[in-house]
């Protein structure tokens, strides 16, 4: 066997990272127990909004409802998604082969990036149409009737929470380079350091809180706060974890 | 320009430091096209430290290493250029086999069926959906070479390929190592513990202590100082020769054998002018392994004689 095609330009070999990251995806435990997890919830919150239809006997199914909580689902999942894929080859120490193969490290750092945008954007469009579908299953099967009232603004939370958490997950992952460590300070930033910084006076803490990127995408959300927040909890660990990728000895 | 084409493999002057501490001071040596080069050294002695940088796997402090003229990084094709096996156990655990192959094959640009095609010839077929995980030893060092030689690689880095094989494997692999460097070209690099093993395959040697290098050339000049030792009826007349004519020797216990510093074909000459009648004459080489011992210096060497483990 001879290998007779010509030499790979730089989009090329991005293209060769690219696929191998996707192909990780699907061939990783950790993410495949990610994608199990939250198709587990997709089934959990259809049988939940199917037996609220049910017991209230409802005239109308809403295609909001089921987005919310098939999206609320998706959203959970993204940010340890994006660190599996940020991380995972690292904490195994694949990337000492990945880097052997591949060795301009940023092309395999930004194929990483592209993978879990890519990975969690389309979970977020199977979200969206598992809604649709699974609306009109539920209408058709109940005899209701179909309310399409997924107005604009729901919307654009779910899509921006989704983005706050893929890329909060790529920042996380890239920086710490552990998948375990990732994931604990992910919940721990959610669920102690956010709420402690609302304890601060003057509501200082408010500029620094990550829910405050996710608040901007709402209609209440501000957009000072959101700039801070984003400079501290997204742009600064991507750039410490671009540098550690770039300059890591690989053991 | 120079570009060193068909040059194989040179590093020049890399040093590294981890903490303060000089891991790789200086260090610069060749491994010519057509040869296999061994690469021993004491644990702790920078083998790894020299082969990962070499890839840039570990960022150097200083220096430079080129395949064929052009530094790893900038390769057009790195994974059929180079192929390496560094540390056989550096792999995501729950992947399977052929996930593993597969990924690398797309990223080194090559068919799936290369992939396929080395699962057979390593004998990997059946163990192909395994978790390299649940592997042993052996069957991750045949992964970690199915990796290595992924690409038909012209140069190829290997840090301790012969770990964990069977000897069928290790004598195929020992074989294959030769015939690529010998008949394609190739620039082989081999780290290894078994000295005697790599006397019988490698072109050239390159000894690595304490972050320096110790030696650098043909492994049979390593061990060209030749010797003879003699055993002689009249200890007195070979004792008087050996004055003579300015020689040195020394002697056992009882006087008898000598241990000279001439070459063997010359001692008999002199027994044979002086009429000296003896009992033995042999060749007295110094042992690859006696002069690595002399050569290195182990950074964390057993202390004490051997342990009594009643």
């Amino acid at each position: 066997m001879t290998f007779v095609d010509a030499e790979p330009t730089a989009s090329g070999r991005f293209a060769r990272s690219l696929r191998a990251e996707l192909r990780n995806v699907r061939t990783t435990r950790g993410t495949r127990w990610a994608l199990g997890l939250t198709a587990s919830l997709w089934v959990i919150v259809g049988a939940g909004v199917a037996l609220i239809a049910v017991l209230l006997d409802a005239t109308t199914v809403s295609v909001g409802a089921a987005l919310l909580g098939m999206g609320s689902a998706v959203t959970i999942f993204i940010p340890i998604l994006a660190i599996f894929i940020m991380a995972a080859d690292w904490q195994s120490r694949d990337v000492l082969t990945t880097y052997v193969l591949e060795p301009r490290r940023h092309i395999v750092f930004f194929a990483k990036v592209l993978a879990a945008v890519i990975v969690c954007a389309t979970l977020v469009l199977a979200a969206a149409l598992l809604a649709v579908v699974f609306t009109a299953v539920l209408a058709l099967v109940s005899g209701a009737a179909i309310t399409w009232n997924a107005d604009a603004e729901t919307i654009a939370v779910l899509l921006w929470s989704a983005a706050v958490g893929t890329v909060s997950g790529i920042a996380y992952g890239a920086a710490t380079q552990r998948v375990a460590i990732a994931i604990v300070f992910s919940l721990v930033q959610g669920f102690v350091i956010d709420p402690l910084l609302t304890l601060v006076p003057h509501g200082v803490g408010n500029w620094f809180r990550l829910s405050a990127i996710a608040d901007a995408g709402s209609s209440g959300g501000a957009i000072g706060p959101a700039l801070t927040a984003g400079v501290l909890w997204l742009v600064v660990p991507l750039a410490v974890g671009f540098v550690r990728n770039q300059r890591a000895d690989v053991q | 320009m120079d570009h060193g084409l068909g040059t194989g493999i040179r590093v020049r002057s890399v040093s590294k430091s981890y903490g303060g501490k000089r891991v790789l001071d200086d260090v610069s040596f060749d491994i010519p096209a057509g040869m296999v080069t061994g690469l021993l050294g004491p644990n702790g002695s920078g083998k790894s430290t020299a082969m990962r940088s070499m890839l840039g796997l570990t960022i150097a402090d200083a220096g430079s290493t080129t395949f064929d003229g052009v530094p790893y990084r900038d390769l057009a094709q790195p994974g059929r250029t180079v192929g390496a096996l560094l540390d056989p156990g550096a792999h995501h655990p729950g992947r399977s086999v052929r996930d593993t192959l597969a990924s690398a094959a797309i990223l080194a640009g090559v068919p799936l069926e290369r992939a396929r095609e080395l699962t057979g010839t390593l004998g990997l077929a059946t163990a192909e959906r395994r978790r390299f995980g649940a592997l042993s030893l052996g069957m991750k060092q045949r992964v970690a070479l199915a990796l290595a030689l992924l690409g038909r690689p012209r140069h190829l880095i290997l840090d301790e390929p012969m770990n964990g094989l069977d000897i069928e494997t290790a004598d195929w692999l020992r074989e294959t190592l030769v015939h690529h460097a010998h008949t394609t070209g190739g620039s082989v690099l081999v780290s290894t513990h078994l000295l005697q093993e790599l006397q019988t395959f490698a072109d050239r040697i390159v000894v690595l202590s304490e972050g320096a290098i110790r030696y650098s050339g043909d492994v049979n000049e390593l061990t060209s100082g030749r010797n003879a030792t003699v055993v002689a009826v009249d200890p007195d007349l070979m004792r008087r020769a050996l004055t003579s004519r300015g020689i040195p020797f020394t002697t056992d216990a009882d006087g008898s054998r000598f241990a000279v510093g001439v070459d063997p074909r010359s001692l008999s000459q002199i027994c044979i002018a002086d009429a000296i009648v003896i009992d033995e004459l042999a060749e007295d080489r110094e042992s690859i392994s006696d002069l690595y011992r002399r050569l290195t210096r182990g950074q964390y060497h057993v202390e004490g004689d051997v342990l009594d483990l009643r």
